[in-house]
């Protein structure tokens, strides 16, 4: 009987006019290779964020996606909403 | 050609590399087999509309054909539109396993139910929307979320967060949530937030998101006529034993 935990990007979603980057990370625990369980944890990663601690591929996305047009304009709409 | 058999035993084929049994019928739609008890017929299988295979019971007015997706109909493997109910009370199917979702109360696109999930997000205490000066330590820092289609709700709980570092007049965030808000739609929440100074005015804070973000300020009504907010900061709160705990529910993008 072996017992196995893997941690897994299961999926990437890029949602909204800004782009957010929703990153779904399952953690799976399996026995003898059969799926005993799988519970998610989230985070997002929006145009102005430090993508340094993300991983290859979701940098890879985020620099696809978060171009100068969209961090300047997430930023704009930041500051417009700083004097709500 | 009739075949009448009596006795115990009934039609047994044994044939290898070809079909064991082949029931044609010719041109016209309708029952191919017949399944009887006591002379009595119980269930048919057949032919609907010219190529429309189903099976369906006699009695209970029931059963399924298949078309490319599998059709509830009658006993003559006619479509019944929302007459006939899958389990029930006593008798129900146990999981449900989906790659797609749910039309519930109409078959509409407000009416799809595509997502379910839950899971858990991380707070991080900060001193500004984006990056910043975070919290250096936490007694308990929580996050939960449930996600039902596009409406999450979240659960945040952290307690004795540490501000050294943070600038005491900015502002006080909470970044990680884990749905980005919809471009329309913003949340609030009421907030427990214990040994804070609520910048000198009465009540507590208000978790707030705007449109198409991940994070939260905390406004407090400051009592003037015209209901202005107070944006919460940093040094409000006691470094190492303030807490924020609120639950919220809000819209997510799609």
């Amino acid at each position: 009987m072996a017992l196995t935990k893997e941690t897994i990007e299961d999926k990437i979603e890029i949602v909204g006019e800004y782009k957010a980057v929703q990153v779904r990370t399952a953690t799976v625990v399996k026995e003898d290779g059969v799926e005993l369980s799988r519970s998610f944890s989230r985070h997002v990663v929006q145009p102005t964020d430090d993508i340094t601690g993300e991983s290859a591929e979701v940098q890879a996305i985020c620099n696809a996606v978060h171009t100068q047009a969209i961090k300047d304009a997430y930023q704009a709409m930041l500051d417009a909403q700083e004097e709500v | 050609m009739a075949i009448t058999l009596n006795g115990s035993t009934g039609i047994t084929t044994d044939i290898d590399g070809d079909e064991s049994l082949t029931l044609n019928r010719d041109t016209s739609d309708g029952d191919i087999a017949v399944f009887q008890k006591d002379g009595s017929t119980v269930g048919k299988i057949g032919v609907e509309a010219g190529d429309n295979f189903y099976i369906a019971d006699n009695a209970g007015n029931s059963g399924l054909n298949f078309k490319g997706f599998v059709n509830p109909v009658g006993s003559n493997g006619e479509t019944r539109d929302a007459a006939i109910d899958l389990g029930n009370s006593g008798g129900r199917f146990k999981d449900l396993y989906l790659s797609g979702g749910v039309y519930v109360g109409g078959t509409g696109s407000a009416n799809y139910l595509d997502d379910y999930e839950e899971g858990t997000w991380t707070p991080t205490i900060s001193d500004a929307s984006s990056g910043g000066n975070t919290a250096t330590a936490y007694s308990v820092r929580s996050g939960k979320y449930v996600k039902v289609g596009n409406q999450i709700t979240v659960n945040c709980y952290v307690t004795n967060f540490n501000t050294t570092g943070m600038t005491s007049s900015n502002g006080i965030y909470i970044q990680g949530f884990p749905f980005a808000t919809d471009s329309s739609t913003q949340m609030t929440a009421a907030v427990y937030n214990t040994r804070s100074s609520n910048g000198g005015y009465t009540g507590g804070p208000i978790a707030y998101m705007s449109p198409s973000t991940t994070f939260c300020s905390f406004r407090i009504f400051i009592n003037d006529k015209a209901q202005n907010t107070y944006l919460m900061q940093v040094g409000d709160n006691t470094s190492t034993v303030s807490d924020f705990i609120f639950t919220a529910t809000y819209i997510c993008a799609n």
